[in-house]
């Protein structure tokens, strides 16, 4: 027979044998090319982006950042396949050994492989661009609807995208056979012959081995309480090289003891519970005993995948909740159709027909510059406050019911302040006894509620609001400034007449000088800015424009999160899949042996699903944790903007990635079932 | 009493124009307290019998009945209970569990199904006094020596108080020191504990330490040899049958006679 026709039977038996897992890796690195393709597909269609470009912030910025995302995504790609590969190709060192103990020659074998790689390439090159093809129709459906667009397409076939993927994936494979060839040519014969097989004994218990498990449960736990005070102890440092040692010693120590739990703690845990009463239910201990292996085989895999899940819940999570940020605000910036002060309502008037307005409504203000203090921080800050009587809260609240109630008397006051959740958990939660005293009258005033709902929505103020008591407010002497908020009809000559006017910007301005500030002058507003220190606002604030780039932009985020997001699971579910049935080839005959003493097949099955759970939930578990205060974090700079949809999306990740464990049992059982 | 009864017996590999009969109409009983060796030469169906047996395999023809059962007649699960109850294994190469501690590996098979025996301990407590490894329960099989693994597979075997032990080459994996250390054990489990055993070898030391031997050949009943008198009596014997089974005639005779 001719050199080809033994490397084909090579290749060809090869393949045969190790079928389940070379289908798997060509099936998830399918599954990421689809994703890969249908984002370029996308990118290449210049009439689509147009339209999608239409709603956008700034012109080019869907296809510059579907663009950076198919660039983030094929370089962890890339590493993805090669950790696999490496993962693939160590199991095979024992066959390869024989091999070339019995007499194949290093270049032949080194051939084989990387045709081995070809092959596996060209299958998930096929599979991902047909997969491509048929998704692609679906990506444009959802990204259309995250980003609040009315546009429809069919499925994009993009010879050119194809093409590239073709030829980046083919040139990837190629190296990926070379480097397998050169792994196992160049390793000494005697290495994979002897080293394979041996399975060492646990260690057992010893003092050095508890201290460092306590040392890393230390280290992640103060990590996490680290994590979980990081704004308020932040606020507290004030030089950046304590915050870089803060934040750099809390990444180090969650990642330190992250590793250490993996190689230290779980282990103890689990040898100290196998020494408990669970021992004495065979399926308890031999499942422990199997997490114990896999803990001490696989902990890096395990670290490995912990830091992914992390990566992929906090990616979904924080884009989940920047999307519901971007929806609450617009309520609370905007809070109807147009909000105008007293100098932008004639440009508003100007080309208003009556007709489109179907409510009006008015808020009286007064400018007044105001300290706010505490006993705890007697001097505090200075800045402009819009003052509002109690009453004329009220009649807006009938408009915008998301406004706290108050009910103030005397030298009460409700202080209407921006980020009040970063400020809750920050300063201010550690103070009471707030006292605002307006500077220019005098007035002195106690803060006894908080809330960040400005009535008509933030954009319309200067800075802080202030609700008073009305008799408090008739007796201020002070700058009129009256708000204006008006609800309009759904209908194309509105949307016109606002997109006309959203393009002119006129703004107002006010003193923020000393002098203004401590009471020594007035306060004088303008329309352009003429004085050294001024506060700003914008004096048209319209709603629709606003909303349409809030879903372009926060859409295309949570749009391309979501992407990043399953691709980041494919790969953490296919590393844990594959560990998982490498093991199970290793110990199939322990269970033969099982089998044999009569051990009930169903037990045995229990055992799997123990194991496997545990070793995907592990991940999960801690990336959970980590996730959550990340989000919470976010959450706090973003004002509480809710989680709802952050629990969803985390949900479906945890139902997907808990799919693949059922997925990852099924096969161990079809794997185990066909070799006996 | 009957522990064992082969009857009839027949296994054929393979399907119509490529059949080999590895086992051709067997039959043979073993009474409760026997120690019981089968020896034939490579390919006699040694091996087959015991997995029959074992119900790891089952027969094409004939029935066989352990402890009052008929194998046959048993589902999936009752077969593991039967494997679990009534049989007591010891492998050549010991099937030890790595990570688990002797104690452990000799008590696993009777937790699989709760519950678990009250006297569970004290049970470990006595049979690994008798076997001598009351020391060693503490450690994993990688720390023993060949023939202490061999003395834990035993243990485990006689644990669960079986019907039954299946030995298969229990002296395959052993120096000739620690393989007599082991034959010692075996017959002092079968007297002192009244464990039946069967075992299957090929070595005629090995089998000497047995009460009876039955010799197969292509699969069929060849002859068998009863102990009396001594132990090297009781080796020459079966030297010769040996040498019989081999195609020496002359030896044939002379068992014959006795």
């Amino acid at each position: 027979m001719g050199e080809g026709g033994t490397v084909r039977q090579l290749i060809g038996r090869d393949l045969r044998r190790h079928a389940t897992t070379t289908w798997l890796f060509a099936l998830m690195a399918g599954a990421i090319i689809a994703v890969l393709y249908a984002v370029l597909a996308m990118t290449e269609d210049q009439r689509l982006m147009a339209r999608l470009d239409a709603g956008a912030l700034t012109p080019d910025m869907v296809p510059a950042f579907l663009v950076f995302t198919v660039v983030v995504i094929l370089l962890f790609t890339i590493v993805f396949l090669l950790y696999m590969n490496a993962v693939l190709v160590a199991r095979r060192d024992r066959e390869i050994g024989v091999y070339r103990l019995l007499g194949l020659s290093a270049r032949r074998v080194g051939v084989s492989l990387v045709v081995q790689a070809l092959i596996q390439g060209a299958v998930a090159l096929g599979v991902g661009l047909t997969l491509g093809v048929l998704l692609s129709k679906f990506f444009v459906m959802g990204l259309v609807r995250l980003m609040g667009l009315g546009i429809t397409t069919g499925l994009l076939w993009s010879p050119r995208a194809a093409l590239e993927l073709v030829a980046l994936f083919a040139l990837v494979y190629l190296v990926l056979g070379v480097i397998n060839a050169l792994y196992v040519t160049a390793s000494p014969l005697k290495r994979p012959l002897w080293r394979a097989g041996q399975n060492p004994t646990l260690e057992p218990l010893t003092g050095w081995r508890v201290v460092w498990a306590l040392l890393g449960a230390a280290l992640l736990m103060a990590a996490h309480i680290g994590a979980y005070n990081l704004i308020g102890w932040t606020y507290r440092l004030n030089d950046a090289r304590s915050l870089f040692l803060l934040w750099g010693g809390i990444i180090m120590a969650g990642l330190a003891g992250t590793a250490m739990m993996f190689r230290h703690t779980l282990p103890v845990v689990v040898a100290a519970l196998s020494q408990t009463r669970l021992k004495r239910r065979a399926t308890a201990l031999l499942a422990l005993v199997d997490l114990r292996r896999r803990l001490r085989n696989n902990s890096q895999s395990l670290f490995l995948t912990t830091m992914l899940a992390t990566l992929t819940m906090t990616v979904l999570g924080s884009g989940a909740m920047l999307y519901q940020f971007s929806q609450a605000t617009v309520q609370q910036s905007i809070a109807m159709d147009a909000v105008v002060s007293t100098h932008g309502r004639t440009a508003f008037m100007k080309k208003l027909q009556p007709g489109w307005v179907q409510r009006h409504v008015t808020l009286d203000t007064k400018l007044a510059a105001g300290q706010l203090a505490s006993a705890a921080d007697p001097d505090g800050d200075r800045t402009i406050y819009n003052v509002i009587a109690q009453s004329a809260y009220r009649r807006v609240q009938r408009d915008q019911p998301d406004l706290p109630n108050v009910a103030l008397s005397g030298d009460q006051a409700l202080l209407v302040v921006y980020g009040r959740a970063l400020m809750q958990n920050t300063w201010l939660k550690h103070r009471s006894g707030w006292r605002v005293r307006l500077s220019r009258t005098n007035t002195a005033l106690t803060v006894t509620q908080f809330t960040s709902r400005y009535p008509l929505g933030a954009d319309a103020y200067f800075d802080r609001a202030l609700v008073v008591t009305d008799a408090v407010y008739d007796a201020l002497a002070a700058p009129q400034d009256v708000l204006h908020g008006y609800a309009l009809r759904h209908e194309a000559a509105v949307g016109h007449f606002l997109a006309a006017l959203d393009s002119a910007d006129p703004a107002d301005y006010v003193s923020f000088d000393q002098a203004a500030l401590k009471g020594k002058k007035a306060l004088r507003q303008s329309k352009t800015a003429k004085e050294a220190a001024q506060l700003s606002r914008s004096a048209v604030n319209l709603r629709r424009p606003m909303v349409k780039v809030m879903n372009a932009t926060f859409g295309l985020g949570l749009f391309i999160a979501v992407l990043t997001g399953f691709v980041f699971l494919v790969a953490t579910a296919s590393i844990l899949l594959m560990k998982q049935l490498l093991v199970q080839t290793q110990t199939e005959s322990a269970s033969a042996t099982l089998r044999q003493l009569g051990m009930p097949e169903a037990s045995l099955r229990r055992v799997l699903w123990l194991e496997t759970l545990t070793v995907f939930l592990l991940p999960l578990a801690f990336g959970t944790v980590n996730t959550s205060l990340v989000v919470r974090l976010i959450g706090i700079m973003l004002d509480d903007p809710g989680v709802g949809m952050v629990a969803l999306v985390i949900a479906v990740f945890a139902g997907v990635y808990l799919a693949f464990a059922g997925l990852t049992v099924r096969l161990s059982l079809l794997a185990s079932d066909s070799r006996r | 009493m009957r522990v064992v009864r082969v009857e009839h017996l027949s296994k054929i590999y393979g399907h119509r124009f490529n059949r080999v009969a590895a086992l051709n109409d067997l039959s043979f009983g073993i009474d409760a307290g026997e120690f019981v060796g089968i020896m034939g030469p490579s390919g006699a169906g040694k091996s087959t019998l015991l997995n029959l047996l074992a119900t790891i395999d089952t027969p094409t023809s004939g029935s066989v009945w352990v402890a009052g059962a008929e194998l046959a007649t048993m589902s999936e699960s009752a077969m593991a209970a039967y494997r679990r109850e009534q049989l007591g294994f010891i492998f050549q190469e010991f099937n030890l569990l790595p990570d688990l501690t002797v104690a452990d590996n000799i008590t696993l098979p009777q937790t699989f199904v709760p519950p678990r025996p009250k006297d569970l301990d004290a049970r470990l407590a006595h049979i690994a006094d008798t076997l001598g490894l009351t020391r060693l329960l503490g450690r994993y099989p990688d720390q023993l020596s060949a023939g202490q693994r061999q003395r834990v597979t035993a243990a485990r075997a006689v644990l669960g108080k079986p019907s039954l032990i299946l030995a298969d080459e229990p002296t395959g994996s052993l120096d000739s020191m620690a393989a007599t250390e082991l034959l010692q054990y075996l017959t002092k489990l079968n007297l002192e504990e009244d464990v039946t055993i069967l075992m299957v070898t090929h070595d005629a030391f090995t089998a000497s330490f047995c009460n009876r031997i039955i010799f197969i050949r292509d699969g069929a009943y060849f002859a068998e040899v009863t102990r009396r008198g001594s132990r090297q009596q009781f080796f020459n014997s079966i030297i010769d049958m040996e040498a019989t089974i081999n195609g020496g005639g002359r030896h044939r005779a002379a068992v014959d006679r006795t």
